[in-house]
């Protein structure tokens, strides 16, 4: 039994996963936190949650990832879901064109639910599966552009650009942060409680479990 | 009624010790009960063992520790005087000196130096019979702490490691299962079927085909071995009718783009269903997974209000691997998503009113759990818990294992009989009006309509109520069905055991005589996990016991007062808390599931709580614990959790009666 204390840091930004079913979103989970796949995997039940921390420029940035069920119906919790969320990976499988066709209704959803400033990444997964490929990159590079999202392909397989994505994706945040782009977000405060709106999610510095 | 006086001698080291004599009926005490009524009498503020005066075998005194339900029963029945004599050993405030003993982390070494100085103890000091006496100096104290900090640790491994636990009594084998059926195979006795039967140990695994039929309720009552045998074939008969029919429209290029979709989004769960078990095991196009995309499939589109949705091939899943038989797991599938189909309601109603239900049963049972988690809290309230229940409990254990917990928590539920004669409806109502060619099934199905109305509705105003006129008052018929068997009240006519089981469902009184007589029956269940929560689940009794009893307490009405001290940053306290629902409410159509949850935060409560995870590793925690927790452990502790909870909600009853 371990009784280390809570991990420090100085941000803690919630990240949310979405994209049709079978996209490869827990494995892309999985693999960023956990440096895991699983061949096996199961259908993600309600919401899973894992948590990472990277170093951006001198700070600890905690990444809490939400990772939901792919299927709508799921959505009596959907709100709780996205409040709060300063990211968004908008997931599909290269090799699946339907689910590239479902990204306009994923990213309605995201504008409805989300912070208007949410950072959204558009990755199409599963670029292991070159032979069956069905979205070309120029497709999903032109439809990010005009959406205004950031693109990118990864693997969680052989995890290609797995780390970078994720990466790219807290950068940014951070940078809006730091910009202040999120309305009413007070850098540095030290909040005791994250509730549940933007600001509190946001920033805890050096926020500590037991204080 | 037998009354047994106790005697009270409270021991904290300094003061003299205090007695006090009490009366309490033991067909009703409970070990948390008794913990409370310690703690009114002595106005307890800090944690505190109990210990009984027993005689060993070498016939001296010797003072056994008590720590659950099944220690008190040995207490009563052992009590060599015509009183029961016990001891409050007070724990004292812990600070300070435990951090330095905090870095022993071996349980299993207690460290003989410090126990045989400051403690005495009476037996050869076996590990698991730990006799407290008084400590009398301050160093005492301080190496007491350390000592029941050790024993502590000791326990919350022995309870780890569950050789502290009483095991599930033996699976139900087929001659017990004859016994509860007539001659030409009549099911005579459902509830004894059920709570004497599985609910004790499960069901030997080569006869869970047969049970399962029975447990889901597909079988409509009284019917003979030979009846069900063509009951299943004319259904199964329909079954292939709608299958096939799909199938056609699939391979004819009828079908429409919306339906092809479900099959996508069946077919993708399907092939990561279960593949690690031997059932599913092999090609993506194993036999198994096909039957298993069939039956979901003719169920999502012969059900288009609820179709399909992701978890339901985790629900169909055991049932295949259990029937062998897609058409027979089709129709135990149907009759299971009759009870579970709200869960999956895009509303989210049904499911958040259990979620509802969960957190108020944790705040009863542990408040300082309850209050960590909602100190950690950054996602909503137990929302980890979410798959738990909306599979019930399904994913949580290996595959086998699911299959135990699966057989005892239906063991517990409503026992309903399809409405009509012709059994479980295998298609939803819509699916008449969505349907092309209704004609293509055979006469029974059209009646089936009929009857799937009534039971529509009747979901319906369950959603509303969340009680369901047949499902009303089922917790009490389960707590005294178990109390039937226990005092062998039989009964062999069918339609005279449907008329016993309505009386029951309608008559609590007769149900609280006959669970009372059978309290110690069922409590002989394992060791409460920590002293914290059994103490926050006795303050929480506190005030409907002290009506069954007649204590001699000088106890103000400040009996939490140490529960207070773990609280803050919260409006709440226990004592403001909402009461339980009652068992016909809780959980809302599945109250032993509650208990199961329950169990499964409180088995890691310890470890959540030193380790200070947030509410977010928590999840996490729980997460990678999926398919590895102890089956065996969390029932038997959810049995006891439930048990209590049954039992309290008696006095509650008989209190308002009174």
């Amino acid at each position: 039994m371990s009784f280390q204390g809570p991990e420090e840091y100085d941000y803690l930004f919630k990240i949310v996963l979405i994209g049709d079913s079978g996209v490869g979103k827990s494995n892309l989970l999985s693999r960023f936190t956990r440096n895991e796949f699983n061949l096996e995997s199961k259908s993600t039940i309600g919401v899973e949650f894992a948590t990472r921390s990277i170093v951006v420029e001198g700070k600890k940035l905690k990444a809490q990832i939400w990772d939901t069920a792919g299927q709508e119906r799921f959505r009596a919790i959907t709100s709780a879901y996205y409040r709060g969320a300063v990211g968004a990976m908008l997931v599909y499988d290269i090799a699946k064109h339907a689910t590239f066709e479902n990204i306009d209704r994923w990213l309605k959803e995201l504008r409805d639910h989300a912070d208007d400033n949410i950072v959204v990444l558009l990755v199409g997964n599963k670029t292991d599966l070159r032979h069956l490929r069905a979205v070309m990159s120029e497709d999903a590079a032109e439809y990010a552009d005009r959406n205004n999202l950031i693109f990118i392909e990864t693997s969680a397989l052989d995890s290609t650009n797995v780390e970078h994505a994720f990466q790219q994706c807290l950068n940014e945040v951070y940078k809006r942060v730091a910009d202040r782009h999120f309305s009413n977000v007070n850098i540095g405060q030290t909040t005791a409680l994250p509730t549940t709106n933007l600001q509190s999610t946001i920033l805890e510095k050096k926020f500590c479990c037991n204080s | 009624m037998h009354i047994i006086i106790i005697i009270y001698q409270k021991c904290d080291g300094l003061k003299q010790p205090e007695y006090k004599k009490m009366c309490v009926d033991p067909q009703i005490t409970s070990f948390s009960i008794l913990q409370c009524l310690l703690i009114r009498a002595f106005n307890i503020k800090s944690d505190f063992t109990i210990s009984y005066l027993a005689t060993d075998d070498d016939g001296s005194d010797v003072y056994l520790s008590m720590l659950s339900d099944w220690d008190l029963d040995a207490a009563i029945f052992s009590s060599s005087t015509p009183y029961l004599c016990l001891k409050v050993d007070l724990k004292p405030y812990e600070s300070g000196i435990d951090d330095d003993w905090d870095v022993i982390k071996s349980p299993d070494s207690i460290p003989p130096s410090s126990s045989s100085s400051s403690l005495s103890t009476t037996s050869s000091s076996s590990t698991t019979t730990m006799i407290f006496t008084l400590p009398t100096t301050t160093t005492v104290i301080n190496a007491n702490k350390v000592f029941s900090k050790t024993l502590n640790n000791f326990f919350e491994k022995t309870y780890n490691n569950h050789l502290h636990l009483p095991p599930l009594s033996s699976p139900l084998s087929d001659g017990d299962f004859r016994s509860f059926q007539s001659p030409v195979g009549v099911l005579i006795e459902q509830n004894k079927f059920r709570l004497a039967g599985v609910y004790q140990g499960g069901v030997e695994c080569s006869l869970r085909k047969v049970v399962w039929r029975h447990l889901l309720n597909v079988y409509p009552h009284d019917m003979t071995g030979k009846e069900r045998i063509d009951y299943l074939n004319t259904k199964s008969k329909d079954y292939y009718k709608l299958r096939d029919g799909w199938k056609r429209k699939l391979m004819d290029g009828l079908m429409s783009g919306e339906d092809r979709q479900v099959i996508c989004a069946v077919k993708k769960d399907v092939l990561r269903t279960d593949r690690h078990h031997p059932y599913f095991s092999g090609k993506d196009d194993n036999q198994n997974s096909i039957s298993l995309l069939n039956l979901l499939v003719t169920y999502a589109l012969t059900h288009p209000s609820t179709s399909y949705c992701q978890g339901m091939s985790d629900l169909a899943s055991p049932l295949l691997v259990v029937q062998k038989d897609e058409p027979t797991a089709y129709i135990c599938f149907c009759s299971l998503m009759d009870r579970l189909r709200g869960n999956f309601a895009p509303d989210g109603e049904l499911i958040m009113g259990k979620f509802e239900h969960l957190s108020l049963l944790l705040d009863h049972h542990d408040w300082e759990f309850a209050q960590h988690l909602r100190k950690h809290r950054i996602g909503p309230d137990l929302f980890f818990c979410y798959r738990w229940i909306l599979l019930e409990m399904k994913r949580e254990f290996p595959l086998d294992d699911a299959m135990l917990v699966l057989e005892i928590m239906w063991s517990t539920l409503p026992i309903r009989e399809p409405h009509s004669v012709s059994g479980v409806p295998l298609v939803d109502e819509d699916f008449v009006v969505l349907s092309t060619s209704p004609g293509s099934l055979s006469s029974p199905a059209y009646r089936y309509f009929t009857s799937y109305l009534n039971l529509k509705n009747r979901c319906r105003e369950e959603r509303k109520s969340s009680v369901g006129p047949a499902t009303r008052s089922l917790p009490f018929t389960a707590a005294t069905a178990v109390a039937t068997s226990a005092t062998t009240t039989t009964t062999t006519s069918s339609n005279h055991h449907r008329h016993h089981r309505n009386r029951q469902s309608s008559s609590p009184p007769s149900s609280l005589s006959l669970l009372k007589s059978l309290s110690s029956r069922l409590s002989s269940s394992p060791l409460q996990p920590t002293t914290s929560s059994s103490a926050a689940i006795t303050a929480t009794t506190a005030t409907t016991t002290s009506a069954a009893t007649t204590a001699s307490s000088s106890s103000n009405s400040n009996n939490n007062g140490h529960l207070n001290n773990n609280i803050s940053n919260n409006n709440k306290s226990p004592q403001s808390l909402s009461p339980l629902p009652p068992p016909d409410e809780i959980g809302h159509g599945n109250s032993f599931l509650m208990f199961l949850c329950l169990s499964l935060l409180l088995t890691h409560r310890d470890h959540i709580m030193s380790a200070m995870l947030d509410f977010n590793d928590t999840a996490i925690f729980y997460d990678r614990k999926v398919r590895k927790h102890n089956a065996v452990n969390v029932i038997v502790h959810a049995k006891s959790l439930y048990s209590a909870y049954l039992k309290n909600q008696m006095y509650l009853s008989r209190s308002r009666r009174d």
